[in-house]
């Protein structure tokens, strides 16, 4: 599709549905159509966001990445071509994004191991697992998703990072294996070794954390 | 019996798992995890781990920052609308530089504009001094031109157009000389160029004046002169008359503008006056036919002395010898008395100048033994080279008169051998031929004249 019957579409007023593709959005927006962009955001904002927290496993550096995500799409929409999906061109970005924040982090981190832990001021500042309830709680049913979150958060935590990415991409942002190669720059064979060898270690840190699926449909606690 | 792989599918639960595999692959799957209890509790623990991670629900992309990007998005978007930018921000970038470079130039061009105006001056001092000496030749043969044909016209005796003619000769040099503060002033204050327009109009009535001034001004004409030495004596309050006015009005530019070109002028003027080259030097444009005015008529000068005749170019001559220092005393120092007397009393050392005076007072009085004896002394006494021209062409003419050809003839010779491309050379020349034709001589003396010794060689 040309960019000129695009820009056309884009500019009759045509209700910018969920019908349109990402990539036809992005053209649009090439084409200066700030509608195109605004719809991309609005459909893919929040998995882009989550794959942002889940990846770096901190609120505020998510929100972080997130927005220079987004700025980085804008500024790059000139050299966007629409020969692969839009989703791998932007988790491509997210992902390179948060793979430099980490390693800032961790650089932090390590410069700052022997300091003080400051206190957590609410969930802003805290990092995924952290805000692990005592396992002695009253399992109340209400409060089930609260405390089995950050068990999973953990046990997504403790992952190492490229096993995370995968399992991250593949199973919450719903990118297939091929994409999710490209998108980090490996083979599919090992995009779906990296993704057995997370499935196994889950399983064990779910076991370990007391938590597995009868648990967790039945909405009991690991301690429960 | 197949050699088969009971785990073969493994590697596909993964795919199975996430349904990327193709449906037939699936069913095939599918039929093998029936019997295949290993396999079937692989996919049993993926499922496990899926189901309990998916507990983790999404988490809401925060509003910070959406409206921003929006706005940020907005602008490029409006950007690409436009248009490409590449030309704006070339030109943006080309824009500095070559306004840069513009404003270096034009500050160079500026710069250099000013050193050529600097030095500039210098160079129009230059132009000046050559272009006051080229247009001081237009009033030299003009204004002269002009009021000797008026002195011409009228008709006057002897003396009143020598009185003319004294400061005529003069004059126009010295105005032009006087224009140099003039000219400076007008260059100082009008800028280069400016000068010489406002000079020529500044000049424009003096020359009319001057010019009028020859009619106007002219003495009535005195009695007939009775004797060339009163004549000669007359003329020099009537140039400075003349003159006199001229000057003191250059003076007092000259003192009003206060300008070193003034001081200058007075000096060049001073000693010109003192110069005797300088005398020398102006006298031939109107001494030379004064001085053969009487060599082209000896006999009549000498045998009947007429005094109509010869008065008018030996007092002319007499005159022109001496006005100029009248004329320029008179001018400069303003003071009549002073000009010369021209009485012919000699000091008992004389040198070839007033020598020569007196042989052209004598000559003027008629008196050729007399003019001779102080024509042979002013030689004697060291003239120049060109002065000694004159005279010796002189003494050819009067010795041929008196009869004494060996004399006229070493006279005549040694003019030759002064200056042989002379004017006086040619006339001496001539009257050897002359003389040689009216005497005929031997037919070896005739060529052989640059071999004839003079009896008295020894005044060589």
């Amino acid at each position: 599709m040309g960019k000129g019957s695009t820009r056309g579409s884009m500019s009759n007023g045509g209700v910018l549905g969920p019908e349109i593709s990402d990539e036809r959005l992005m053209l649009a927006f090439q084409a200066g159509d700030a509608r195109a962009f605004e719809a991309l955001v609005r459909r893919h904002r929040a998995p882009v966001f989550n794959f942002i927290l889940r990846f770096v496993g901190h609120r505020s550096r998510a929100e972080d990445v997130l927005q220079e995500t987004w700025l980085k799409v804008v500024r790059s929409a000139r050299e966007y071509e629409p020969k692969a999906k839009l989703t791998t061109w932007l988790y491509t970005i997210a992902r390179n994004l948060c793979v430099d924040s980490t390693r800032k982090e961790s650089y932090r981190q390590a410069s700052s191991l022997e300091a003080p832990a400051a206190g957590t001021d609410g969930d802003e500042g805290r990092a995924l697992g952290e805000s692990l309830p005592d396992e002695g709680a009253s399992p109340e049913r209400g409060a089930h998703n609260a405390r089995l979150r950050p068990l999973l958060e953990r046990a997504l935590a403790s992952l190492p990072e490229e096993q995370r990415e995968v399992f991250i991409l593949r199973e919450y942002s719903g990118i297939p294996f091929k994409e999710i190669a490209e998108v980090t720059g490996v083979s599919e064979n090992t995009v779906k070794s990296r993704m057995r060898y997370a499935l196994e270690a889950l399983r064990r840190r779910l076991g370990e954390l007391g938590v597995d699926g009868d648990l967790a449909e039945d909405g009991r606690t690991v301690a429960g | 019996m197949k050699a088969q792989n009971p785990h073969a599918h493994e590697d596909r639960l993964l795919d199975f798992a996430y349904g990327e595999l193709p449906s037939t692959e699936a069913q095939a799957l599918e039929a093998h995890l029936q019997g295949c209890v290993r396999c079937a509790r692989a996919l049993e623990d993926i499922r496990g781990v899926r189901v309990t991670m998916a507990q983790l629900s999404d988490e809401p992309a925060p509003d910070a920052g959406l409206e921003s990007l929006l706005a940020y998005a907005n602008q490029a978007a409006r950007r690409a609308a436009a248009g490409p930018e590449p030309k704006p921000s070339r030109w943006r970038r080309w824009l500095l530089p070559v306004a840069g470079l513009a404003a270096v130039g034009t500050l160079g061009i500026l710069s250099i504009t000013v050193n050529e105006n600097l030095n500039l001056a210098p160079a129009m001092k230059a132009a000046d001094v050559v272009g006051a000496k080229s247009p001081g030749a237009a009033p030299e043969v003009s204004a002269p031109s002009a009021l000797e044909a008026k002195a011409e016209a009228a008709p006057a005796p002897a003396a009143a157009p020598l009185a003319d003619d004294l400061p005529l000769d003069k004059a126009p040099k010295r105005r032009d000389r006087g224009a140099y503060p003039e000219r400076s002033v007008e260059w100082m204050n009008a800028g280069s160029g400016g000068g010489l327009d406002t000079r020529a109009s500044k000049l424009a009535p003096a020359k009319k004046q001057l010019a009028d001034f020859g009619q106007k001004e002219r003495p009535p004409p005195p009695p007939p002169p009775a004797q060339t030495v009163a004549v000669a004596a007359e003329p020099q309050p009537v140039a400075q008359a003349v003159a006199g006015p001229r000057y003191d009005d250059l003076a007092k530019e000259e003192r009003s503008s206060l300008r070193l070109g003034g001081a200058s002028l007075a000096r060049e003027v001073a000693d010109e006056a003192e110069a005797p080259d300088g005398l020398m030097a102006n006298a031939p444009s109107a001494a030379a036919p004064a001085g053969r005015a009487p060599a082209e008529a000896p006999k009549p000068v000498a045998a009947s002395k007429s005094v109509s005749k010869a008065a008018p170019a030996a007092s002319r001559a007499a005159v022109e010898e001496d006005a100029p220092r009248s004329a320029v005393g008179g001018a400069l120092a303003g003071k009549a008395d002073q000009a010369p007397s021209p009485t012919p009393a000699s000091p008992p050392a004389l040198s070839w100048q007033d020598l020569s005076r007196q042989a052209q007072a004598a000559a003027s009085q008629g008196d050729d033994l007399r003019e001779l004896r102080f024509l042979r002394e002013a030689l004697s006494a060291g003239a120049p080279r060109t002065e000694r021209v004159r005279i010796l062409n002189r003494l050819c003419e009067l010795e041929s008169a008196l009869g004494q050809d060996s004399a006229a003839d070493e006279s005549c010779n040694r003019a030759l051998a002064e200056s042989p491309n002379s004017r006086a050379a040619e006339v001496a020349l001539r009257k050897m031929k002359k003389r040689s034709v009216s005497q005929p001589a031997p037919a070896s003396a005739a060529p052989a004249l640059p071999r004839t010794e003079p009896p008295n060689g020894g005044a060589r």
